[in-house]
């Protein structure tokens, strides 16, 4: 009897440790996937940081070799702190058309519509009302001339009339872009 | 932090670029130096008021004297043919005397370059 005994035990024994194996490798299989996981996820991380990194890189370049450019065009803005010379600019601009100029206005434009658009793109816009009186070659000139600034200018409104002294007066409303 | 820094930076710049690509410069000062020039001696201009339009142009009005009705008929007649101006609007009131008629005319300008 003992030798079936032993041969029952040895195959309940050999049963056990194969069904031990089977569970240690299942426990072992899910903790290699979920490491492996977690090493795609590092992997991934690392890849789009240094894709960042290059990104910032070629964007700092592409910042460093287009500062001259970007400081051109902004100067087709007024300023942050260039009003003042935005409206000495437009009293030379009297100056060289002969009239004698009067700044009657300057207001920032309330927020409206193409505003959010300026927003974006970090500018206000300024309404300025100026008067410029002389005779009328001399006000339509400061027009052309008001016209032919180097700035993105709209002119909105814009009047002309001579008064009973004879001297042409010209009001003139328009909107300059300014840098917040 | 820096990075957002930098996109925000040139997004910005494109913006601006952006706003100055839409930028169509219109050319007041001629449509009025033309607007003037086709009118005859006799008739004298006073005061002008051009409003830029919504859609675009400019709605210039004008009033003045004429000394005769056929010099403001004839003015009225050239701005009409002038395809640079479109809407002529003269009132017939402005008829009314035959001498030193005092007048109020509106007109569309359309032309946007010189």
């Amino acid at each position: 009897m003992m030798p079936f005994r032993s041969t029952k035990f040895i195959f309940a024994l050999s049963l056990t440790l194969a069904g031990t194996a089977i569970a240690a490798y299942i426990v072992l299989w899910f903790l290699f996937v979920g490491e492996q996981r977690r090493a795609a996820v590092i992997v991934e991380s690392l890849n789009e940081a240094e894709r960042a990194r290059a990104s910032d890189a070629s964007l700092q370049v592409l910042l460093s070799e287009t500062a001259l450019l970007r400081a051109r065009a902004d100067a087709l803005f007024i300023g942050k702190e260039g009003t003042v010379v935005f409206l000495k600019e437009l009293e030379q601009t009297g100056v060289s058309a002969g009239v004698k100029t009067t700044v009657v206005k300057v207001e920032k434009k309330e927020v409206e519509g193409r505003e959010g658009s300026l927003a974006s793109a970090g500018l206000e816009t300024l309404i300025v009302a100026i008067e410029a009186g002389g005779s009328f070659a001399g006000v339509h000139r400061f027009l052309a001339l008001a016209e032919r600034l180097p700035r993105p200018i709209t002119l909105s409104r814009v009047s002309f009339s001579r008064s009973e002294k004879g001297v042409w007066i010209g009001v003139f409303e328009l909107e300059a872009l300014k840098i917040k | 932090r820096a990075g957002s820094a930098l996109i925000s930076s040139v997004q910005e710049t494109g913006a601006r670029v952006a706003v100055l690509a839409e930028h169509i410069p219109v050319s007041l000062s001629y449509g009025i130096a033309t607007f003037v020039s086709l009118r005859q001696s006799e008739v004298r201009i006073l005061a002008i008021t051009a409003i830029l339009a919504p859609e675009g142009g400019w709605s210039i009005s004008a009033s003045g004297i004429s000394d005769t009705r056929d010099a403001l008929a004839a003015f009225e007649r050239t701005l009409k043919g002038d395809r640079r101006f479109a809407d002529v609007d003269l009132p017939l009131a402005s008829f009314a005397k035959d001498k030193t008629l005092p007048f109020t005319v509106t007109v569309a300008y359309r032309d946007t370059q010189p």
